[in-house]
Parts: structure tokens; sequence; C-alpha cells
């Protein structure tokens, strides 16, 4: 699903983020990303996830590549992925439900089947009762749970996720790292960004360990 | 993107949700997010009118601004609309003018008043003809003499120099008819200079060709201003729409997505601004109406106001959401290109 040779990312100013990482990930296969802050792990999930382009190496994700691929062909390829940032990004024009729906919404699913999908995605992460309220009055971690709704709402076939239990308690945290796991067993790719190591140490996958923006070893479980 | 839903509120009561439950559940294992078909054409036009639907939402979330838009849009509409209707006005008096113009025959300076009154008979048969009428010689010395300052120069010859006049009016109307026609006139013999009487109409025509290229070139500035008006107005309304913008690319939305709400704001930013440029026109022109008709009291052929016709509304209606659209398209389109990462 995810290969990466040589992956070199280097921001205008010098500063390396990615100084050569080379890793594969299989499809269905869920994987953790590990490492001190600035150790590049969110920068990798951005070059996964198209929002930035490599400056060297190669970079693979479902077979395209991300260095070269066009940016019109750029959107098919999100529609299959779940995106969870560190800041959720959610718009506050409009209710929890519309958030969540938007995905639904841009890929041209009709309402009525939109519903249907976006009740069941806040069901899965405890939300269902502020379905009708303004994210602005959330918690930041009921807030960082509609950013993860609104990424698993479509089933996507690839979940990235950067940090996503950051704000969250711990009981919260495993519950939400349980509902990757829950879709990562019907099929989904799962790559997961975090610092937390407690949170993560007993599960059984692999760990990709980054330090500096390189991969200082590649851990399976 | 906003997306409202009907459901939403029939759902609200947790009641019956049989089937849709069962469909959910037989999806449970799918990826992907467009499990149901419902064909390309019928996707394409369920999008088209979402976008139509959220680009009226976003006008009406900011009122004053989408008003203010508008008002421009109709005020600098009006322009090119009320120049072409006066230049129309103009040249279709002048016409009329022309229409109702003689031909002045002068006869060869020895001819008597005689040789004009048989001139003038033998004509009346003209097919081509509708009436002659006699300038005497002592006629037309009188008239000129009450010309002011030619009097005095004229007393002080002794014999009348002016040859009669006999003065044709025409049938026909058709220019090109009546060209042909003073040729023939001004080919008899005894016929010194056939004249029509209308190079004032002609010289006022000229000058109208030459107004109706100012009001095109006023037209074109007009609109140009519009088109950055309206492209500024987009501009802005665009950078407030930036962060569901930036989202909506992170799920998955293609540039395309993203311009169409503007592109139809654009045009019913248009169209509601030629819909306003045209009351703007009527109510112009019922303010100089007025004066219209106190000037045509002073014509006998009369002036008539023509409003703006058909043809005028159709471009306007057409012109307006055009430029609404190729504005939107430009600015939008490169703000979206524009856009960063979030």
């Amino acid at each position: 699903m995810i290969r990466a040779e040589r992956l070199v990312k280097r921001y205008p100013g010098g500063h390396e983020a990615l100084a050569g990482v080379t890793f594969h990930v299989e499809r269905g296969e869920m994987t953790f990303v590990t490492g001190h802050s600035g150790a590049g792990k969110s920068t990798l999930l951005r070059l996964i996830a198209g929002l930035e382009r490599p400056t060297r190496g190669t970079l693979l994700v479902d077979g395209k590549n991300m260095a070269t691929l066009p940016r019109r062909q750029l959107p098919r390829l999100r529609r299959r992925m779940g995106i969870v940032l560190q800041d959720p990004h959610l718009l506050y024009d409009r209710s929890v439900f519309d958030n969540v729906a938007l995905p639904l919404a841009i890929a041209g699913m009709r309402p009525r089947e939109i519903a249907g999908r976006v009740r069941a995605a806040l069901d899965k992460l405890g939300l269902l009762d502020k379905e009708h309220l303004n994210p602005r009055v959330l918690s930041g971690g009921e807030q960082q749970r509609v950013g993860i709704a609104r990424a698993v709402v479509g089933k996507p076939e690839l979940i990235l996720a950067d940090e996503p239990t950051g704000n969250l308690d711990p009981d919260l945290a495993r519950e939400i790292m349980d509902l990757f796991r829950a879709f990562n067993e019907v099929g989904t790719t799962v790559l997961i960004a975090t610092h937390d190591i407690y949170l993560i140490e007993r599960l059984p996958y692999r760990r990709l360990v980054l330090e500096r923006g390189t991969l200082r070893r590649s851990a399976a479980a | 993107m906003k997306f409202r839903l009907r459901e939403r509120r029939k759902g609200a009561t947790p009641g019956y949700q049989g089937p849709k439950r069962r469909r959910e559940d037989r999806e449970e294992h799918r990826h992907g997010a467009t499990p149901e078909r419902h064909g390309r054409l019928a996707d394409y036009l369920y999008a088209h009118r979402l976008a139509l639907a959220n680009g009226l939402r976003r006008m009406r979330r900011t009122p004053w601004a989408t008003w203010l838009t508008i008002l421009v849009m109709g005020i600098a509409l009006s322009l090119p609309t009320a120049l072409d209707l006066a230049v129309d006005n103009l040249g279709r008096l002048a016409d009329d003018w022309r229409r109702g113009a003689d031909i002045s025959l002068f006869l060869t300076p020895n001819s008597d008043d005689a040789a004009a009154r048989a001139l003038a008979l033998r004509l009346r048969g003209d097919p081509e003809i509708a009436a002659t009428r006699v300038i005497t010689r002592d006629q037309a010395l009188a008239e000129l003499r009450s010309r002011a300052g030619v009097g005095e120069a004229l007393a002080l010859l002794d014999e009348n120099p002016l040859p009669p006049v006999v003065v044709v009016t025409p049938t026909g109307d058709d220019p090109a008819h009546l060209a042909a026609l003073r040729q023939r006139l001004a080919d008899l013999p005894g016929v010194d200079l056939a004249q029509m009487d209308t190079q004032w109409v002609e010289r006022l025509q000229a000058l109208l060709h030459l107004a109706d290229r100012l009001a095109t070139l006023l037209g074109l500035l007009t609109v140009m201003a519009v088109a950055v008006i309206v492209g500024n107005t987009l501009r802005l309304v665009g950078q407030s729409y930036a962060p569901e913008l930036r989202v909506s690319r992170l799920l998955g939305a293609t540039d395309a997505d993203l311009r169409r709400p503007f592109l139809y704001s654009g045009v019913l930013y248009g169209l509601a601004g030629a819909l306003v440029a045209w009351g703007i026109v009527l109510l112009g022109l019922a303010w100089i109406a007025p004066a219209v008709e106190r000037l045509a009291s002073h014509y006998p052929q009369g002036l008539e106001l023509h409003g703006p016709d058909r043809h005028a509304l159709f471009l306007l209606a057409l012109a307006g959401p055009l430029l609404g659209l190729v504005t939107a398209r430009v600015v939008i389109g490169r703000q979206i290109r524009e856009l960063e990462t979030p």
C-alpha cells in the first residue's frame, strides 16, 4: 500500500524533516510511527496524504508515485483515504453532523444515504447526542473525535492518523485505538503517528521509529 | 460545501430504521464512499444542483455584500445599455427625418416661373413622386431676404438672381431609391441642381456612427470595470471560505467541486445585476420621457422615445451572467490553485 525508498523531505531554508527513509506498509497492515516530536512523523504522514511533495526518493501510495502524481488525480486518491490531522480542521459554520457528512457529500452521496452513515460513525465515536451542536462548543477531545468520525465515515482503504489520541484521556484513547483496530480487522490499512508509547506498547503491531528524520528501526511487535 | 439534510430532522426521532440499518450492515465491510450507483449523468446533475444550492446559500449568508455586488453590477451594466439606447433612439430619429425629406430642383438661372410650373405639373404624373410645389423667383427672394444679413446685400442687386425651385415630395422612403430619384431629376433638362434636404441628416448619421463607436468603447470599458469589481468581491467571498475549501480538498474535493458553487454565485450575481440594470434604464426612461415630449411638440414629424427592445433585453440577460461566470472562473480558479494545504 505504501512504499518509501530513500524518501527525503527538505523544507525551504534547509531543514531536513526526512533524511532518506525506506519502509513498506502492506495492504491491510496496521503500523505505528513513533518518535519524539520533530522526528518527522507528521511530515511522513503529510507526504503520504499528498499534502506535500517529496524532495527526493520514491514514495508510492497504492502504486501512485506521490512525487509526480498530477494534481488532478490527487482527489481520487484522497477519497480513498481517511486523514486525521493533529488539528482536526473542523468547520465552525455548521453542525457536527454536517462536518462528518462533508466527505460523503464531496463523494456525491445522496442525503438519504449520508444520514445513516454519519450516524453510524458518530455512534462509534460516542458523539451521537452531539450531532446538532456546533463543534465550537465541544471540548478539544470531542473535536478530535469529530475529526476521526469524519475520517472514517467514508470507510477508507487507508487511514492516516497524526496523534489521533493527543487530546484524549487514557480510557478514550484506548477506545479510539480499538476503533482503528476494528477498521484494520476488516481490511483497512492503518498508519498512526503517535508519541504515546504506553498506549501502544502492548499492541501487536509493527512500529516505525523515527529519529531526526531517519528510521532507527522497524520493530516488529 | 455545506450540506443540510432533510432526513436529519425526520430522523431525529429514533424511530424505525429497519431497511437502512440492514443496508448499513451489508456495507459494513466495503470500502469507498459511493456504494449506491446513480449513473454518471444523475451524479453530474446532482452535483450541479448541490452547487447551485450552495452558491445561493452563500449569497444569502452575507446579504449585505450580496446586495452591494448586485447593485454595483446593475449600475455598471446599465451604462452600456443606456448608451446603446440613446444611440438607437437618435438613429431612429435621423431615419424619421430623412424619410420626410423633399428634393429641391433648382432650375437653370434664366428659367422663368412658368417653366417651373410646367415642370411641376409634368412631374406630378410620375409614380415615384407624391407631390410637387413651386417656389417662384419672388418667393425665393423674399425668403432669402428674411434671413438676417442677406437682405441688405440683395438690395444692391437690380435684378433677382434666383431661379425658381420645384420642391418634389417622393412617394418612397428607401434611401437608395431616393438617391436614384434625385439623380434622375438632376438629369432633367432645365434642372440645374437637384438637392436632397437631408445633408444635415447625413451628417447627423455620420456623427451617430461615431457616437455608436464611442458607446461601444465606453461599454467595453464599463464591462471591464464590472469584471474587476465583481472579481474583487468574489475574491473576498472566496477568502472567507478558505477554511472550507482547504478541508474539502483534504477530503478529496476536486478543483471543479470547489469552484462550482462560486461559478453559480457569479452567474446569479450577473443575472440579478442585469435585472437591476434593466430597472435603472426603465426608471431613467420614465424620468426623461416628459422632457422628450416637450421637445417633440416643436417638431412636426414628432418624436417618440423607444424603450429597450427584446434584443437588448436578451443581450443584457446574456451578458450579465456570462460576465459573472467568467469573472468567477478566473478569480476563484486562481484562488483555489493557490490554496495552501491544511
